[in-house]
């Protein structure tokens, strides 16, 4: 290519990265100020509402609670009896082993005693096949799956088969739930049960609180940094992200981690679909589209308070793995429903949410890459207006400091914020320099995380688990 | 400096001022806030132990001392008495009422004509908890606000039921958006026998599915017995939602009348197999052995719930039933049928008897 074409070449594309940071930069606003919002909105519901009070109902709906388990046994004890202590009136765990190779089934056999049980169950969604089911006579409401390995979509298929009631709740098996956290998820379901198909909450990151009995008594910070960056990421995701999109009614994600679905809808929607390893954004965006084209009235909620803890990958190499995985997830989901993407069949959904998450989520890592390197370019080519660029760069890099402060801002209204004010201090300096080498190395490992997937690599991973009770 | 570079450079300052600013107020508000959290934890424990003295009657001069001295902690003040109403019976929480009234009442009002809903919010429940009969106006004025007031007002009335609005939350309920009909649940059961007359009335009305299905589960939730011939004739009302409620509620009366028993027959051989399983459920409730047959026949149903309930049903008419379900589980034509009386009968029978 010869030079001047070139320089064109990369003269476009540096236009159209502007105005795509700048339109970026408008969405990220308006999403904090619908989220400073709607935050407030929740906190003077709560306040002066005593939810409480209304789940003396018979018509609140029980709940299955579905927590795919492999290879967790560092943890499993601890999560399924904090689940068992929830406060529901009427719930089951249900936890599907999925050919664990370590003794995450015998400690679960031994702890709390479990017998082989005959229960019978729908066989709607098609699974690897389940080697028994067990039950506990000490513990009523919970049930044990053991099934072959087919990953973690299979697994919840499996536990949709077996489970009773009307809602299930996808939960990680490796989270915590606050002991309230399920009456809260459900209050959606209580306050508009024709509507409501699904409803998320917070996730937050356990490591380094205090875990006593199975809960979370203590909220603090580890003095680990990748830790830190990933506390700023999950409330810049959960508190500025999806407040703000769910105000929009343009929420493409019920976290696997923490979702509350209504069973019959998802069985229609055929379950989760297993040849993807972003089965949470599948399943909410499968929903999208059942819906819309059965033309039926839905709503799906975000409520900012339930929340759901769970382990943060402490080593990079963990991290990175979890965060391509994350990125094929994604761009799998994306293409798999490509056919909702600016069809105005699919209402704002079709036309906002589905190429927001596109253009801005999932394409945003290689669109930033791809800055650096023209930026580099230019840089040595000597054709760059020095103080512009360097300037501008700036810019980038404040406007992202000023977002992660803002997510500070919010968990500082929420009632599970920090309790020293080291921890504030920490995360204000984290919030800094999660943009000076962080952001970017992320950016490249979800750039890579497109790479796998051309590549045609669908692997789950291996992942970390140190348990909470270190 | 060129246009573009003017831009990018004030563009910089405004945001590092920003971010600053946001840094300072962090702080600023975390201090602030940890010392009014503490501060409020003091003058909380002083409120709580002033109103519990004044709740002596001896001790009359108490009330107007609390007035005096927490007149600028009207939402504490308010928080402890709400408090102490969730704890306290009878005529304790009478003279809850009397230090509402001494103390706070009058400011409240005032704050419920408030233009702004976050302080109609935050008064109304405090006035709808400690509200007299001369009250009820401005409780129906509240029934008649914005969603969120009438959602608190709703959940206060809860904790407090006054019988003299009983008409006015009927009115309200008629109205009101289906997206506020739970909470009506816990209120119009708080009332108990006293509204059956409105539900028999309103049962008849032409109202929206959803809310005749509601004031069916009413019917079977207080329970509301001389209700069932209005719920028997309701059974073959179009909607599948509704029949499952009257198949709930007819169960929930606990009346095993023959009327009651041959309409939930029926509704067991319902077309939606939502309705079977709930009319399974609720026969097994009845105790009669003259339904043995339409719940063993429950177990060969193609669908899974309603298999299931049969099962369970069965278990709820002694001997004869287990009998039957024993029968089912051993025989082979049906390994559906089979399958469910045996985990039936597995889960209730205590494990080395089976």
């Amino acid at each position: 290519m010869s030079e001047p074409l070139l320089l064109t070449a990369f003269r476009t594309a540096n236009a159209a990265i502007l105005v795509y940071f700048l339109l970026l930069s408008l969405f990220y606003v308006l999403f904090i100020i619908l989220s400073l919002a709607g935050f407030f909105r929740y906190q003077n519901l709560v306040t002066h509402v005593q939810f409480k009070e209304m789940f003396h109902l018979p018509s609140v709906k029980p709940i299955s609670l579905i927590a795919p388990a492999f290879n967790e046994a560092g943890a499993i004890i601890e999560s399924v009896q904090s689940l068992l202590s929830l406060e529901y009136p009427v719930y089951e765990v249900v936890v599907v082993n999925d050919g664990s190779t370590d003794d995450t089934l015998d400690l679960l056999i031994r702890h709390f005693r479990l017998t082989r049980s005959q229960k019978v169950f729908r066989k709607v969604l098609e699974t690897r096949p389940i080697r028994g089911i067990y039950v506990s006579p000490s513990q009523p409401k919970l049930v044990v799956v053991d099934k072959e390995n087919g990953r973690k979509a299979d697994a919840l298929n499996a536990g949709l088969n077996v489970s009773r009631y009307p809602l299930f709740c996808a939960i990680d098996s490796d989270s915590l739930l606050e002991k309230d956290a399920l009456l809260k998820i459900a209050r959606p379901f209580l306050e508009d049960p024709g509507r409501t198909v699904a409803a998320g909450g917070i996730i937050r990151l356990i490591n380094g609180c205090r875990v006593e009995s199975g809960q979370v008594t203590q909220v603090g910070l580890p003095l680990k940094p990748l830790i830190l960056f990933q506390t700023i990421e999950y409330f810049r995701a959960f508190l500025g992200g999806r407040i703000g999109l769910n105000a929009m009614r343009s929420l493409l994600i019920i976290s696997g981690a923490f979702g509350l679905f209504r069973k019959d809808v998802v069985l229609k929607c055929g379950g989760y679909r297993t040849r993807t390893v972003g089965e949470d954004m599948d399943l909410t965006i499968r929903m999208h589209a059942y819906l819309k084209e059965k033309k039926v009235p839905y709503r799906l909620a975000f409520i900012p308070d339930p929340i759901c803890w769970t382990e943060g990958p402490e080593s990079l190499k963990f991290l990175s793995r979890q965060r391509k995985r994350w990125q094929r997830g994604s761009i799998e989901t994306l293409f798999h429903n490509w056919r909702m993407i600016f069809n105005p069949r699919y209402g704002i959904v079709g036309l906002f949410a589905a190429p927001f998450y596109l253009i801005f989520e999932t394409l945003g890592p290689l669109i930033e890459i791809m800055g650096y390197v023209i930026f580099l370019y230019f840089l040595l080519s000597g054709r760059i207006n020095h103080p512009f660029v360097l300037l501008f760069f700036l810019v980038a890099v404040v406007f992202g400091i000023t977002l992660s402060l803002f997510s500070v801002l919010l968990e500082e209204y929420s009632p599970h914020r920090f309790r020293s004010v080291k921890d504030v201090f920490l995360l204000i300096l984290f919030a800094f320099l999660e943009n000076l080498g962080y952001r970017q190395y992320m950016a490249f490992v979800r750039a890579m995380g497109f790479i796998d997937m051309i590549r045609g690599k669908n692997v789950w991973g291996r992942m970390e688990r140190k348990g909470f009770g270190r | 400096m060129d246009v573009p570079l003017i831009i990018v450079h004030n563009s910089l300052r405004f945001l590092v001022l920003f971010a600053l600013s946001l840094v300072l107020f962090i702080f600023a508000r975390r201090i602030v806030y940890k010392r009014r959290e503490a501060y409020r934890a003091v003058i909380k424990r002083w409120i709580e132990i002033d109103v519990l003295e004044s709740m002596d009657p001896a001790r009359p001069d108490k009330i107007p001392f609390l007035r005096g001295r927490y007149v600028r902690y009207p939402g504490l003040l308010a928080e402890v008495l709400l408090e102490y109403w969730g704890i306290l019976e009878g005529a304790r929480r009478g003279r809850l009422k009397d230090i509402f009234a001494a103390t706070l009442k009058e400011r409240f009002l005032a704050e419920l004509s408030s233009r702004r809903q976050l302080k109609r919010l935050k008064a109304a429940r405090a006035v709808v908890v400690f509200a007299d009969s001369e009250d009820v106006p401005r409780i129906i004025r509240l029934l008649e606000d914005t969603p969120l007031i009438r959602l608190a007002t709703l959940s206060a009335l809860t904790l407090s039921p006054v019988p003299e609005v009983i008409d006015a939350v009927f009115a309200t309920f008629e109205k009101d958006s289906l997206l506020n009909l739970q909470a009506y649940f816990d209120l119009m059961s708080s009332f108990g026998k006293s509204i059956e007359s409105r539900v028999k009335d309103f049962l008849g009305r032409p109202l929206p599915e959803e809310k005749i299905a509601f004031l069916a589960e009413i019917t079977g939730n207080i329970p509301l017995g001389s209700l069932y011939p209005d719920l028997i004739r309701l059974s073959g009302y179009p909607g599948v939602e509704v029949r499952i409620k009257i198949a709930r509620a007819l169960g929930n009366l606990s009346l095993p009348l023959p009327e009651i028993i041959q309409a939930l027959v029926r509704l067991a051989g319902d077309g939606a197999w939502e309705v079977r399983a709930q009319a399974l459920k609720s026969l097994g409730g009845m105790k009669s052995r003259d339904t043995i047959d339409v719940l063993a026949a429950g177990l060969f149903s193609s669908h899974w719930y309603c298999r299931l309930n049969a099962g369970y049903a069965l278990t709820q008419l002694g001997r004869e039933g287990l009998e039957r379900l024993r029968g089912v589980s051993q025989q082979t034509k049906d390994r559906y049928a089979a399958d469910m009386a045996l985990m039936v009968l597995e889960g209730i029978i205590p494990a080395g008897e089976s």
